[in-house]
């Protein structure tokens, strides 16, 4: 067995095999309510809008406007906060904007638990989470990256940043070939959480009009 | 805490478990707990970094053998036992006698969303930082009992300050219920043979550390 992680994503347990979680939530909400802390409506309310962050990629809009203009890439690099609200709004955290270049790249993590930039990203996914990433991507990065999918030639420099703060961390991918004739909104799209957590590259588009020889 | 959860640079983990499709949340309970965790937080009954604490003290074998979720649930009990709030085997009652969820109280519910937000969020101070970006600056060798939030893996290693990251709650502080300590924090780059030796594949790690847990170097 190697990651122990007993996350179980897009299985059903309804039959009791995991039944132990659900039996003891209901269990500790049934004491909140009791307790005056909850009632099932508030919980109801506050997961609604958890899982509701899930929808656009916030940081990705982010990244297609720096791309297509480069004063905004200066002021984003320069003073994160204010750039990013300039085009999703204010975060309530730091946000730092950490820049691939040829020859560097960077990957975020949180060894210590799973901090992430949920603001900008949605909830973090379930790789992210686990213990294998938490433990690996700080000491073997190129490796971890390489398994992923995400191979890096020896001569780029992996920058690897722990959010143990309340700062959360945004990485600015490269631009992809054969996307400079796109409008900003027709690069949203390209730009995926793997790319802006820097598990992954953003691929160039395909297709007649990419204007490739 | 010198814990299980400070996990950076452990070995033996495996293969990274990637699947595309996992979400963040997949069953009703886990949004439940996280649900009930922000109702804890945003009503001041415990602060979130009280509650990254509450997991690092789960048992070792435990910790490994929970889903994320249910070590969210498990500090949450723990925290509300410390704080009498519950009885410690309260829980594990309830659950024996078979619970069930009483049906909404929407007039407590909009009294209980009023409240989250009515409540005031302290301003944060302004302090003068110690370091600046570019300080070559020594995590300090501490090892405190309580929550810190500098890993072992750069304890009483060199680096050089790479980001200013502002005043913060100081998570030592607030996480023993004090909640009146603020401290700047920076992001430090170590080179990654000065962590894990000369074969290392990263080039330099950054990580944020508070400005007690460091000294210039």
């Amino acid at each position: 067995m190697t990651d122990t992680d007993h996350d179980h994503h897009g299985h059903g347990h309804g039959h009791g095999h995991h039944a132990g979680p659900a039996a003891r939530a209901e269990a500790l909400e049934s004491l909140l309510v009791e307790r005056g802390l909850v009632t099932s409506g508030l919980v109801d309310k506050l997961g609604a809008a958890i899982e509701e962050r899930t929808g656009p990629l916030l940081g990705a809009r982010v990244v297609a406007r720096a791309w297509v203009d480069p004063a905004y890439e200066e002021r984003l690099l320069a003073d994160p906060g204010p750039a990013i609200a300039e085009v999703i709004g204010p975060r309530a955290e730091p946000l730092i904007v950490v820049r691939n270049r040829p020859g560097v790249h960077n990957v975020v993590c949180c060894t210590l638990c799973s901090c992430y930039p949920t603001s900008v990203l949605g909830p973090p996914p379930a790789f992210y989470k686990s213990f294998s990433y938490r433990s690996r991507v700080v000491r073997e990065p190129r490796t971890v990256l390489r398994e992923l999918g995400l191979d890096l030639d020896e001569g780029t420099d992996i920058h690897v940043w722990d959010s143990s703060s309340d700062a959360r961390y945004l990485v600015l991918p490269e631009r992809p070939a054969r996307t400079e004739q796109m409008s900003e909104d027709d690069l949203v799209p390209l730009i995926t959480r793997n790319a802006l957590i820097g598990v992954a590259r953003v691929a160039a588009p395909t297709g007649v009009d990419a204007g490739e020889v | 805490m010198d814990g299980i959860h400070d996990m950076g640079g452990m070995h033996g983990f495996g293969a990274v478990p990637y699947r595309p499709d996992a979400v963040g949340i997949s069953e009703r309970w886990e949004r439940d707990v996280h649900a009930m965790v922000v109702a804890i937080r945003n009503q001041g009954v415990a602060n979130v970094h009280e509650f990254r604490h509450g997991i690092e003290r789960m048992a070792p074998a435990g910790y490994l053998a929970s889903g994320y979720y249910e070590r969210w649930m498990a500090s949450v009990e723990t925290l509300l036992v410390d704080k009498g709030v519950l009885a410690p085997g309260e829980v594990d009652a309830r659950l024996a006698a078979g619970a069930t969820v009483p049906p909404d109280d929407p007039g407590r519910t909009a009294e209980l969303v009023a409240a989250m937000k009515a409540r005031p969020r302290p301003p944060v101070p302004a302090l003068a930082p110690r370091f600046a970006v570019g300080d070559r600056v020594r995590a300090k060798n501490l090892h405190p009992p309580g929550h810190t939030r500098t890993p072992r893996y750069v304890r009483a290693k060199v680096g050089t300050v790479a980001v200013a990251l502002g005043v913060q709650e100081s998570a030592d502080a607030f996480a023993a219920g004090d909640e009146t300590a603020y401290e700047h924090v920076y992001a430090v780059g170590f080179p990654g043979a000065e962590l894990w030796g000369p074969d290392a594949e990263a080039a330099a790690v950054h990580v944020d550390l508070y400005e007690r847990d460091l000294e210039p170097a």
